[in-house]
């Protein structure tokens, strides 16, 4: 059999922390493998260094036996190289047919044959099985598995001989996952050579010849699927280690049970559907679920920057109906958001500013900010929360661990309830982050009703003392004290994925 | 760390450069009269762009601020004709200019309408109005007190619209830099679902941005009655809108939001009032004098969007600025700036 693509002893690191460790991976032609990983195993890293997004620090790239620099995706696909991103992208506002011909559009001295693209675009998708879509409509009327197919067939169109396919299934129905691994099936009998990332492991046994099991950047297995069983790839996703029960014990100490801070009952809306969640004054709430199974709608929901369409909030005994996140920060609940350079910080203002923006209506007096009263305060918590840098600089000028820091201690100045942490310490480093579990400990012994989320089952283990495991919107168990081990929450999570 | 120079350096050292060059050309330039003038001269589009600073700085354009400086004048002067007073007349102006922006604000934020062609809308309307009030004639002002806003003098030779103008631009500076609106502005523009994560208020923000662009249009409506003593239905209806958001983009207000200041935007107001009065004082041809002011504003806009698009980095041309400055820290500056393009 042919040889597509070797890769080599790959590594990458990002600002020090490595990612991934020596990947090495053999494609031959009509060859599906799967890539098997849980939150943060190193998968995306894979795919991005793959689709020649990203340049690894070391290791090499081999396409058809000859040594290769993926410099860019443009080259990677003229390689023959293609990769359907979890994130689409096809442009909603163009037809089906300009998406397929994209960057590749059938032209005459420059003028577009849209007729001849039209005819080919319909051809294409009638192979496969797709007649039923109308190559003029926009692609913003189809539906997410639609459109995933539309991107697929698009890179059919320029002849891939290895496509690869970041979590293609997330988003899927049943049904429409089955179209798709048929479709992978089919084309995969023609010679084409998939890479299929996935999470779901029965999925990758439905349709793959051979599977890579990735945990914190290491391969931990690789070869055929018919050498291993759908129990051993489970546990080689789990893995042995064990939460180290100590760091934990020295953390969560007061015993669960204070007052009720906030009730959730059968909150309804386009993604959730939460039956109850209940979250406790001097506790830690932890929301473990995978991406996309509803944990930052549901923080969104609470703090009002998301509409729901059932259901009541309690929020210290009484009804709690947020419009905006005005009412939720003016009732005391607070988020910190998970993506912090895009709800996050404001890069151009100091990262003093920053800290305070939340409560700037605090260090007033008739509209103007009291620079005395903000310098104490920031000065207090630069020293409480140990942050390093020049704070009267631009925040994007600090690390992520600071800048992180920083945002904590925006929604820590002004007084609140309930402090909700979505994915508190992505990107920053090791050091960093235990010092950040530290300090919510702390929160939620000074008395904050504490909620955090993190795809880190680690995090998730060490910081709280309840957790409700999340899938499809629903929270699917909530495990408290000794029931909170990484195997349980990998496996509920899993389980209510796999429906 | 070398200090950081504040930002407005760069174009106050241009503006310093551009004054000596036309001194040294004609003798006639640095004269108190003709810097008064020049002064004089740059009120309107320096009042149009301190307002259009705020609006620039939440990422939005307000384009209607030219109409509202005739709408504004044409209606003191209707009020005044109707004998109501020329204190009631003005505030009727400015009040004009304060209600277009509202609704400038309000459609921006409810409609989602954006800025650009809402304002744009609302420039065609606010540019009839007076035309049609007025049959297109200028409608006269005569009275000794209201004729001071615009003509008189303090202490005998500063203008008095130029007192306002400076008093103008201080209070701005102080509301931009100081108050919890001022921040608020420039968080929202810096980063608005930020900015509503945090629970500011951002629907007031971005109303009263347009608030206070429309209200100082209304102002200099107003001292643009006084000073022609009339209501001019077609005054402001050539190149003041661009030339006052030039004025703020030259000084360093970045189109895409969040940054930029008031001092930023005098300057730059001063630069372009400097350019074409040294242009008028030199003779230069009429035809030629906007050529200049193109070019002027195309580099300035040139080094924004260079600015922006790598963030953080000091422009090259203000590098090369800080070391002719100071030579010392020459070889260091312009080191910094490499790091990027190498790797």
């Amino acid at each position: 059999m042919s040889e597509i693509l070797r890769v080599a002893h790959l590594n990458k690191e990002y600002s020090g922390v490595q990612v991934l460790r020596d990947f090495s991976l053999t494609v031959n032609a009509g060859e599906v493998h799967a890539l098997i990983g849980h939150n943060g195993a190193g998968k995306s890293t894979v795919v991005r260094l793959l689709s020649g997004s990203e340049q690894p620090t070391s290791g090499g790239f081999f396409v058809g036996g000859h040594p290769a620099v993926m410099s860019s995706p443009r080259i990677a696909r003229d390689f023959g190289i293609y990769t359907v991103f979890q994130e689409l992208r096809v442009i909603d506002q163009m037809t089906i047919s300009q998406n397929i011909f994209l960057g590749g559009e059938l032209n005459n001295k420059g003028f577009v044959l849209s007729r001849e693209m039209d005819r080919q675009a319909h051809d294409l998708l009638k192979s496969y099985g797709l007649s039923h879509l109308d190559v003029r409509q926009k692609v913003r009327d189809l539906s997410h598995a639609e459109k995933q197919l539309i991107e697929i067939v698009s890179a059919m169109n320029g002849k891939p001989k290895l496509l690869i396919l970041d979590e293609p299934t997330t988003a899927l129905q049943i049904s429409e996952v089955n179209t798709l691994l048929e479709t992978v099936r089919k084309l995969a009998d023609q010679g084409v050579a998939f890479i299929f990332i996935t999470h779901k492991i029965a999925e990758a046994f439905s349709v793959c010849s051979h599977v890579t099991i990735l945990r914190n950047g290491i391969t931990v297995s690789s070869g055929p699927i018919s050498q291993v069983s759908q129990k051993q790839v489970l546990q080689h996703v789990v893995g042995s280690t064990v939460i180290e029960t100590d760091r934990r014990r020295e953390l969560v100490s007061g015993e669960p049970g204070g007052q009720v801070v906030l009730t959730v009952q059968n909150l309804r809306s386009d993604v959730l559907n939460v039956s109850k969640m209940v979250v406790e004054r001097g506790s830690v709430l932890g929301l473990y679920g995978l991406v996309g199974s509803g944990r930052t709608e549901l923080l969104e929901t609470i703090f009002g920057a998301r509409k729901f369409s059932s259901g009541t909030m309690l929020l210290e005994g009484k009804e709690y109906r947020p419009h905006s996140p005005v009412d939720a920060v003016q009732a005391g609940v607070f988020l910190l958001s998970e993506d912090r350079k895009r709800t996050g910080i404001v890069p151009q203002m100091s990262a003093k500013t920053n800290m305070v923006l939340a409560s700037l209506h605090d260090f007033q007096r008739w509209g103007f900010v009291r620079r005395g009263g903000v310098n104490m305060k920031v000065q207090e918590y630069v020293q409480k929360l140990t942050i390093q840098g020049n704070i009267e600089g631009p925040i994007s000028h600090l690390s992520g661990g600071n800048q992180q820091k920083v945002l904590i201690a925006r929604w820590l100045i002004p007084r609140g309830i309930l402090l909700m942490l979505d994915e508190p310490t992505k990107g920053v480093d090791i050091g960093v982050k235990a010092q950040i579990h530290t300090i919510i400990r702390a929160l939620a012994d000074e008395g904050y009703a504490v909620l955090v989320v993190s795809s880190e089952v680690e995090e998730i283990a060490v910081v709280s003392d309840r957790v409700a495991v999340m899938a499809n919107g629903m929270i699917r168990a909530v495990l408290c004290g000794a029931e909170i081990v990484e195997r349980t929450l990998i496996e509920e999570s899993l389980v209510g994925g796999q429906r | 760390m070398t200090r950081q120079l504040p930002s407005e350096f760069g174009i106050t050292v241009v503006l310093l450069i551009i004054g000596l060059v036309l001194s040294l050309i004609s003798p006639m330039f640095f004269t108190t009269s003709n810097v008064f003038t020049l002064l004089l001269n740059t009120v309107n589009i320096g009042l149009l762009g301190l307002g259009e600073t705020f609006v620039l700085l939440t990422g939005g354009i307000d384009l209607s601020v030219g109409a509202v400086l005739a709408l504004s004048g044409v209606l003191t002067a209707v009020l005044f004709n109707a004998h109501v007073g020329w204190v009631i007349a003005s505030l009727g102006g400015i009040t004009s200019g304060l209600l277009v922006g509202l609704f400038n604000g309000i459609v921006v934020r409810y409609t989602k309408v954006p800025p650009f062609i809402a304002t744009f809308a609302a420039m065609g309307v606010a540019s009839s109005i007076p035309l049609i009030l007025t049959d297109a004639n200028p409608i006269p002002i005569i009275n000794n007190s209201f004729s001071f806003l615009g003509q008189g003098f303090v202490f005998g030779v500063v203008p008095f619209a130029v007192v306002i103008f400076v008093a103008v631009a201080i209070v701005a500076h102080i509301i931009l830099s100081r108050t919890v609106f001022g921040t608020h502005v420039y968080a929202f523009g810096g980063n608005s679902e930020s900015s509503r994560l945090s629970g500011i208020n951002t629907t007031r923000v971005q109303i009263l941005v347009y608030v206070v662009s429309g209200t100082l249009a209304g102002l200099s409506g107003v001292i643009e009655a006084s000073r022609l003593a009339s209501g001019y239905p077609t005054a402001g209806a050539g190149n003041s809108l661009f030339e006052a958001i030039s004025a703020a983009v030259v000084g360093g207000v970045s189109l895409f939001g969040g940054i930029g200041s008031i001092p930023g935007a005098f300057v730059g107001a001063l630069i372009i009032g400097t350019l074409s009065d040294g242009m008028n004082v030199l003779n230069v041809n009429s035809y030629w004098q906007p050529l200049v002011i193109g070019l002027v504003i195309l580099i300035a806009v040139s080094v924004d969007t260079l600015r922006s698009t790598r963030q953080g980095r000091t422009p090259k041309w203000m590098a090369l600025l800080q070391k002719s400055l100071r030579k010392d820290a020459g070889p260091e500056s312009s080191g910094a700036t490499r790091k990027d393009t190498a790797s």
